[in-house]
């Protein structure tokens, strides 16, 4: 099987090396790169904003806006737009570009092409999220309520934890998409921002087959008992009977599915032909 | 060596002096329209004014009939019923469909011409870059408005079809919420699409076009949502450009429904002036990259 | 002979389309031209060669492996592809340089792998320069320089010609002809006949999808000998030009028009004299006159309706 055709472990870690080293060098000099970044930080604003400018008598404090900030918006939204911002486009604008024939051609492993592009947009990733949440940390301790001590420092630990967990699920699936299908974008648009969030509201256990569901399962356990999701139509309201995993079963959970997911991108950059020329002028 | 006055039969045909947007226009109509998935959307973006086909069908035959056996029904049912609204809320649940048939048909307007090096050869035609641009600009709005405005107004015209007490002069009775229809469809159609074909103008490629769009939406409106919950105040919702959008079309409409969030104490000029704000800035950036274009 | 690519019934069809038809063919090493018009299967051919495509039916071997996903293979091969695309914005280095770290070689012996390739293409000088602001001849040596980057035993070289202009094609010419000599094999692409000719005598001609002839040019030129050549004489008067030819033993067909007439001839060399020597002395005035039938689509149509049963 092609797949498990490898030169040897030294060269295939030379291999992993130079697709690493080359998506960090192209990503980090793109507009998209900076965009991210600047979204990563937009957070931080809120708490000043609060800080500022709220003038309602009970305002939420520091903690409470820490926490819905790292888990609304760095996990639950973030963590899949760096997937298919950086993830899936890393793998895509080569495709997409028909420079990815120059790689076909070359005596790499499509195993190591494809975990070097892993590993180079989990690094990135990583940095943005982590710079995100440390700055949101930060200005939320300007509110009082949560403080740069062991507890403090250990919880955003936890958050940027969990925001890597989702990294990874999201990353393998967004990597998958690049590799298996033309409308990658417009497919991952629907899972993580249509499917992930209905199946997590609608009664049943569909929400099993989202990545957000364990990602949900690793958030420190006050929080997580806080959610009370509910669907309020025309009809009536129906409320999400939620069954729990446990961390240890979410984290494990993830870890299969990346590599699953990780698996199928290989099996499809390996299976597909890539270089079909198309014609000037067509979509 | 002889020098020939005509050394090829010259054009007889005439030179088209106007309107030569047309062509860029009809070119990228030609494009998507025959392309699989745009059918696949635009049937999926059919699906509600079927509904609402069917539903004014139903409740002018049930009102015109008192012993039709769901007349009742159909009567007790209020959001069955025929009125402005009606338009109001086929306009505003067409905008996801319409956001991701736009999304499809604008994300490679611009960034696929540069892709395949079309510059060069519309720009060596007698073609302008305000032609392209318009061109360009026109195709995808015009799309938009076919999921929005032209359902709206087949509607109406069942609707007085079907209504069996109906006048020719019956007719001028629709004008009104035919201006606001198109009023709400443009607000959310032309502002979407010099968005997209802005992003298209910067972004290399077509998916990094629709993710980018993605991404500036979604964070745009968590930051709103986030913003108003804490500040406890609905108004940051405006941020929000698709909300700032629906409360434009409630504006239009003169429609206070909303559950969250209470219309009447926004202003409409200021929501007005940030959706003309940010379609001038997208209009800006797509006559600066194609001006760029044609320069060479 | 040493085989270096060898193919067996080897098809390749894109839904409906039949983009290569059941080829069997065994490659020794050398320059060998890949001949045949656009559309023909030259570069679904290179493709299924280099393992970017998978056969539809039929296999094929380079050095007696299958090429797809074979990175022993992908080792020994180089390709220049016919399309045009790059990343733009960075340098002609920056770009080989990576592909030089793909193909295995740690940085410092990347960085002289590419200056020894970009040095072959002549690109030296402009090589820190983004790739965007090269020309068309620039690009395409950039495509050659990568496809030399790791010393290649095989080398796919498809249309390379394209953009080059007269000195740069020379410079190519010359540097494939000493890759030959070298010892490597080189796949040269192309659909004019002089290109192929300046650096090999041994070609395949491929039509359709079909291979009609392998071997050298010498002798399918021997083989389009033997067939009628075409002239063309542009006269006022045709009939007249056609008593006068009609004593020459040569020729088989003659077709008349307004101002002209198209004759089919079996010694063409023959036919030209007798047509000056006659011609001269009955003082029929004659515009000009011309062989038809010298391009390769002629070529092409000979060996179809020869090769080729009618219907198929």
């Amino acid at each position: 099987m092609a797949i498990l055709r490898i030169k040897n472990i030294g060269s295939l870690f030379l291999d992993i090396k130079t697709s690493f080293l080359h998506s960090l060098t192209i990503t980090l000099r793109r507009d998209r790169f900076l965009l991210m970044a600047v979204i990563c930080v937009l957070p931080v604003v809120i708490p000043i904003f609060v800080a500022l400018f709220s003038r309602a008598m009970f305002r939420e404090s520091g903690l409470e806006i820490f926490i819905r900030l790292s888990e609304q918006v760095y996990v639950h939204t973030l963590t899949p737009l760096l997937a298919l911002f950086i993830g899936l486009i890393g793998i895509r604008e080569e495709v997409d570009s028909l420079t990815i024939v120059y790689l076909l051609t070359r005596p790499v492993s499509k195993f190591a092409w494809i975990i070097g592009r892993f590993l180079a947009y989990m690094l990135i990733s990583t940095f943005l999220l982590g710079v995100g949440l440390f700055s949101t940390f930060f200005a939320c301790v300007v509110l009082g309520s949560i403080y740069v001590d062991f507890i403090g420092i250990s919880m955003l630990l936890q958050y940027l934890g969990v925001g890597i967990m989702g990294l990874m699920g999201y990353g393998a699936i967004s990597l998958m998409l690049g590799c298996a299908t033309n409308y990658p974008i417009i497919i991952g648009v629907i899972l993580f921002f249509g499917w992930e969030k209905i199946a997590n509201v609608i009664p049943g256990i569909a929400d099993f087959w989202t990545i957000q569901k364990y990602l949900d399962s690793m958030f420190p356990a006050l929080a997580s008992q806080r959610y009370n999701r509910a669907v309020m139509t025309v009809i009536g309201s129906f409320q999400k009977e939620l069954f729990f995993v446990s961390p240890q079963r979410a984290f494990i959970t993830l870890i299969v599915l990346t590599i699953i997911f990780l698996v199928l991108a290989i099996w499809f950059v390996l299976w597909r032909e890539f270089t079909k020329d198309r014609v000037v002028g067509t979509r | 060596m002889p020098v020939y006055s005509f050394t090829y039969r010259p054009f007889e045909g005439k030179y088209l002096r106007h309107f030569r947007w047309w062509i860029v226009f009809l070119e990228e109509v030609r494009l998507w329209n025959r392309s699989r998935i745009f059918q696949i959307l635009f049937l999926l973006g059919m699906l509600q004014p079927l509904a609402r086909f069917l539903q004014i069908l139903s409740y002018n035959s049930a009102m015109q009939d008192p012993n039709h056996p769901l007349a009742p029904l159909i009567r007790s049912v209020t959001w069955l019923k025929v009125n402005e609204e009606l338009y109001y809320n086929l306009i505003r649940l067409q905008a996801p469909i319409v956001l991701l048939l736009l999304l499809y048909v604008g994300a490679g307007t611009v960034c696929t011409d540069r892709k395949n090096r079309l510059w060069d050869i519309y720009f060596s035609k007698p073609i302008h870059w305000y032609d392209y641009l318009v061109g360009k600009l026109l195709s995808v709005i015009f799309c938009g408005l076919s999921l929005t405005f032209v359902p709206a107004v087949i509607l109406m015209f069942t609707d007085y079809v079907t209504k069996k007490s109906s006048t020719w002069t019956g007719l001028f009775s629709y004008l009104p919420v035919m201006g606001d229809s198109l009023m709400f469809s443009l607000v959310l159609v032309v502002p979407s699409a010099l968005a997209i074909v802005a992003a298209s103008s910067i972004f290399p490629t077509e998916n990094i076009t629709v993710i980018s769009v993605i991404t500036i939406l979604i964070a745009n409106t968590t930051l709103a949502g986030l913003l108003s919950n804490f500040m406890r105040d609905g108004n940051y919702m405006q941020i929000s450009f698709p909300v700032a959008i629906y409360f434009m079309g409630q504006k239009i409409f003169n429609v206070d429904r909303n559950i969250f969030f209470r219309t009447a104490d926004v202003s409409g000029f200021n929501m007005f002036l940030y959706i003309f704000f940010v379609s001038m800035l997208c209009l800006l950036i797509c006559i600066f990259q194609v001006r760029k274009a044609e320069r060479g | 002979m040493d085989i270096q690519i060898e193919t067996r019934e080897l098809s390749k069809w894109f839904g409906e389309v039949v983009a290569l038809n059941n080829v069997s063919v065994q490659i020794p090493s050398g320059v060998i031209g890949l001949l045949g018009p656009n559309g023909a299967g030259k570069s679904t051919f290179i493709k299924l060669a280099l393992g970017l495509y998978r056969p539809s039916r039929g296999e094929i071997r380079i050095l007696g492996e299958k090429p797809r996903n074979n990175f022993h293979t992908l080792q020994k091969v180089g390709y220049c592809p016919e399309m045009d695309h790059f990343v733009e914005e960075v340098s002609g280095y920056e770009f080989l340089y990576w592909l030089a770290r793909y193909s295995g070689y740690k940085p410092k012996v990347a960085k002289k792998q590419v200056e020894r390739a970009v040095e072959r293409v002549s690109m030296t000088e402009r090589m820190y320069d983004p790739i965007a602001t090269y020309s068309k001849g620039m690009r395409q040596r950039i495509k050659i320089a990568q496809a030399l980057l790791h010393d290649p035993e095989i080398l796919f070289l498809d249309e390379p010609m394209n953009g080059l202009d007269p000195t740069a094609r020379e410079e190519l010419f010359e540097l494939v002809i000493s890759l030959g000599n070298e010892g490597k094999t080189v796949i040269f692409s192309s659909h004019v006949l002089h290109e192929v000719e300046r650096v090999t005598d041994t070609v395949i001609l491929i039509y359709n999808g079909r291979v009609l002839a392998f071997g050298k040019i010498r002798e399918i030129r021997d083989l389009i000998k033997n067939h009628p050549r075409t002239i063309v004489i542009e006269t006022l008067e045709p009939k007249k030009v056609y008593q006068i030819l009609s004593v020459d033993e040569n020729i088989t067909t003659v077709n008349f028009d307004t101002q002209s007439l198209t004759v089919h001839t079996l010694d063409p060399m023959q036919t030209f004299k007798y047509i000056n020597e006659v011609f001269l002395d009955e003082k029929v005035p004659i515009y000009s006159f011309r062989c038809a039938d010298e391009d390769l689509q002629s070529v092409f149509q000979y060996l179809i309706s020869t090769h080729i049963p009618r219907g198929l």
